[in-house]
């Protein structure tokens, strides 16, 4: 910390326009944070995964898809954001107290399954990456729960917050391994403006999987979570708006560049996969052994990242909503149930991942079918909240963020509907 | 006869003479402004139909499974619960609330309320497991389940409503109001300083604010002193200027410098200019130190005496400035020119006689750390001496404040692991 200031400092006199700007960039770093944070969690080992498969199976047809998926995040994830900068209380919070006791548990418990389906995800992401690398699953995936563990229970939330935005540069790699590919642009660029349907059900069944894994339940209450805990002002809200539209483009320009890497190579060379591990280890014999490094290094990465998310979003959100103690900085008899569901969550997805043959792909689309089935409910609580004037006064949603609104959380629910209901056809 | 609100709701409100159906009660009203408030009315919903207001005076009697009302309150009219009612689903109900008496934030899950002749009275609110399965609907098989297989019976948590402090509920954004209670109901003031500052870090930001502005300058000013700098600094900024004088006035001077400091230079200075000459510039003076040295940690708050006292004016003196002091277990005695020249305890001035002076009394050679040195020193000084407070002067001996213990505490504490 600096020296402390003398008082009666001479007074700035005239701020001018520069220092304004300075001001505004300051107070953009201050709040920056939460939304990229999200939406770079985003990218998990289920989403990369996702896109990995998208890219082999379908080249570039679903390129085009990414952009209204952007759109529909950055207005999702605006309206949470204002709900907990406004409102100061977490997701779940205002879901107890406007809607009730009953609603609340019974989404808590969805919460429960499609988090923990992604945990295990997660871990299975970490143990294929280091796979990859040579390095057995009975290694790597204790010691990354552990890592994971001990970085929430005894650091800070604002150590964790560095860390996890220096992890977000990491996601360059995919980036990275998309230029080497050296794509043909011109044709990408047209794949990417001109929507492509086919009306048939694996191939929207691979739209609504795309879509689900970029927006997925747990964001919207960690990313307002977030933002209250940082405290951001009402003052500050705009620049807060920045961070979740950087986060939101930046998420969807890595799955871009997942989608053109595989599309380039595995679809163009016709090679089916399962996983992301697949993606990585076919993509060596084609685009090198360096692109294939730079794959796993990225699952790797993003594994890790979600997976210290996720369980503690999941405790976070559980415990606010029934009234349990929370917090990393109590000690454990003082949040028991905020602490043990944490715990729970990592441990037994680690156990699951390190099961013999564990059926990964199977838990996945479960934790998919979960997904869609609490995100309808979530949305359609936020769209209400966030037109309740007595919370949110004259930040309530206009008319036309509503229509926007409105729009978007029906198709969404739709897709949703559609994912569930498509093993029936 | 104790009976939960959970039951209530699940009874039917019927027309005593016809029986006909006119609801479910969706809201229990009650007089806040009681020790245990009772119950003044419900609000009574049929459908889809707008909820009415069943005032108590119309109801009949509460039955097992319904509740017998007498006239039409179901018809549109004026009747509307009075102002300033405690609602309970507006304010308590699926609310947190603080526990004062275990002095944690909790949330909660039911109402207990006690049946007497005529009235209905809150008595405690429930915030454990059987109070939220109660709501489910699943206690009765939980509790067999409990039983059948551990053997384990659900143990109730109440709290008592007088050891309840609830938190409002949001007015226009961000202007929450909180609910006028009984005068003789403050269960704040039984939370210790710490806890009062645990508790309202554990509070959303706007809820603290509420219930920060609510409080006494007094009991802010003590519950601030305990509070990470960050959080102090929100809740100064966001409060009006004229209360956050009043609060940082009741401040110890080095907690209130260290404030000052951290707060936007033109707030800090129309504090300072708020406050008593005399409080402000002890406080600009403090701020004139760098932050890790001794005058940086000091306060001015202690007892200072001149050498010609005697015993009994010093303790007439101690009398008026105790209140104040930081420490009252060294007195410290400067010469005309505030030099510091001896250190009497509270224990030498007890035991001697009344008619003894100060300057026979006092030990002259006082350890003492000056303004500039770094924190440390003053911390090493602790660990050596084992002092409870120590007196800093500046390089020609003038006593300028003191450091007490927990001055020094606060800045190694940090460096302890946790």
């Amino acid at each position: 910390m600096s020296a402390r200031a003398v008082l009666p400092r001479p007074p700035a006199a005239t701020r001018s326009w520069l220092s304004a700007r300075w001001r505004g960039l300051l107070i953009f770093f201050s709040v920056v944070g939460p939304g990229i944070i999200t939406a770079n969690v985003d990218n998990d080992a289920g989403g990369i995964t996702t896109y990995s498969l998208a890219g082999a199976h379908y080249g570039q047809a679903l390129l085009w898809s990414l952009i209204p998926i952007t759109l529909a995040l950055i207005l999702i994830q605006e309206m949470t954001s204002r709900l907990g900068v406004v409102s100061g209380q977490g997701l779940s919070d205002l879901i107890r107290e406007r809607f009730g006791v009953k609603i609340t548990f019974y989404l808590m418990i969805g919460l429960i399954i499609t988090n923990f389906g992604n945990a295990v995800a997660e871990f299975a992401g970490i143990a294929s990456a280091m796979e990859i690398f040579g390095v057995s699953k009975y290694l790597s995936v204790p010691v990354g729960g552990f890592l994971v563990w001990w970085m929430v229970v005894k650091g800070s939330y604002r150590s964790v917050e560095k860390i996890f935005l220096v992890a977000c540069v990491v996601y360059i790699s995919y980036i990275v391994a998309g230029i080497k590919i050296a794509p043909h642009w011109p044709s990408l660029l047209s794949a990417t403006l001109r929507p492509h349907l086919e009306l048939k059900t694996d191939f929207l069944v691979m739209l609504t999987g795309v879509i689900g894994t970029t927006i997925a339940p747990w964001m919207q209450f960690y990313q307002q979570a977030a933002i209250v805990e940082k405290g951001v002002r009402i003052e500050e809200y705009r620049y807060a708006r920045w961070d979740t539209i950087i986060g939101s483009v930046m998420v969807n320009v890595v799955a871009f560049f997942i989608i053109v890497t595989c599309a380039e190579t595995l679809f163009k060379s016709g090679i089916r996969i399962e996983t992301a591990k697949d993606a990585a280890l076919a993509l060596a014999p084609l685009a090198g052994k360096y692109n294939a490094y730079l794959f796993a290094f990225g699952l790797l990465n993003a594994s890790l990242f979600a997976a210290s998310i996720l369980p503690l979003s999941t405790a976070y959100s559980v415990c606010e909503g029934m009234g349990w103690e929370i917090g990393v900085n109590k000690k454990f008899t003082e949040a028991p149930q905020f602490y043990g569901l944490y715990t729970l969550i990592i441990f037994i997805s680690m156990g699951i991942v390190l099961l013999p043959d564990f059926p990964l792909i199977k838990i996945m689309y479960l934790s998919q079918v979960v997904n869609g089935l609490v995100l309808p409910f979530i949305l359609v609580f936020m769209l209400v909240l966030v037109n309740d004037r007595e919370l949110m006064g004259e930040h309530a949603n206009g008319r036309w963020a509503n229509v926007a609104g409105v729009a978007c959380v029906s198709i969404l629910v739709l897709l949703s509907l559609v994912l569930v209901a498509s093993p029936f056809f | 006869m104790f009976v939960y609100l959970t039951e209530l709701f699940a009874k039917n409100v019927r027309g005593a003479d016809d029986r006909r159906l006119l609801g479910r009660p969706v809201d229990l009203i009650a007089n806040a402004e009681e020790l245990y408030p009772a119950v003044v009315g419900f609000m009574v919903r049929h459908g889809r139909r707008p909820p009415f207001y069943l005032p108590w005076s119309q109801i009949v009697s509460i039955e097992n499974s319904e509740i017998l009302v007498r006239g039409r309150p179901e018809t549109p009219g004026d009747a509307a619960p009075p102002e300033g009612s405690l609602h309970a689903r507006r304010h308590v109900l699926d609310r947190q609330i603080i526990d004062t008496f275990g002095a944690r934030v909790v949330r909660v899950n039911d109402l207990h309320l006690l049946r007497m002749e005529e009235s209905l009275r809150l008595i405690h609110v429930d915030v454990g497991a059987s109070g939220l399965f109660r709501r489910l609907g699943w206690l009765p098989a939980v509790n067999a389940l409990m039983r059948g297989l551990f053997d384990y019976q659900l143990r109730e948590h109440l709290i008592a409503w007088k050891f309840v402090q609830p938190l409002g509920h949001f007015g226009r954004a961000g202007q929450r109001q909180v609910l006028r209670l009984s005068d003789s109901h403050k269960p704040l003031d039984q939370l210790h300083p710490a806890e009062l500052a645990e508790v309202l870090e554990d509070l959303d930001i706007h809820k603290r604010q509420a219930l920060f502005g609510s409080l006494t300058p007094e009991v802010a000013a003590d519950a601030l002193e305990q509070m990470d700098t960050e959080d102090q600094v929100d809740l100064i900024e966001g409060m009006g200027e004229e209360h956050a004088t009043r609060v940082v006035g009741e401040m110890a001077t080095d907690d209130a410098a260290d404030l000052l400091s951290e707060l936007e230079e033109e707030k800090a200075e129309n504090i300072l200019d708020g406050m008593e000459t005399e409080r402000s510039e002890e406080v600009r003076e403090l701020l004139t130190h760098e932050e890790d040295t001794a005058g940086g940690i000091m306060t001015t708050d202690f007892v200072a005496l001149k050498t010609n006292y005697t015993v009994d004016q010093t303790i007439a003196v101690l009398r008026q400035e105790a209140r104040e002091a930081e420490n009252v277990y060294y007195l410290y005695v400067l010469d005309e020119l505030e030099h510091l020249v001896g250190v009497v305890t509270l224990r030498s001035l007890i035991v001697a006689s009344p008619e003894r002076r100060l300057a026979d009394l006092m030990s002259t050679r006082v350890i003492t750390v000056t303004t500039g040195e770094h924190r440390s020193a003053a911390a090493e000084l602790f660990a050596k001496y084992r002092f409870r407070a120590l007196p800093v002067v500046d390089e020609s001996g003038v006593m300028k404040g003191i450091i007490t213990i927990d001055d020094v505490l606060e800045h190694v504490a940090p460096e302890l692991n946790r």
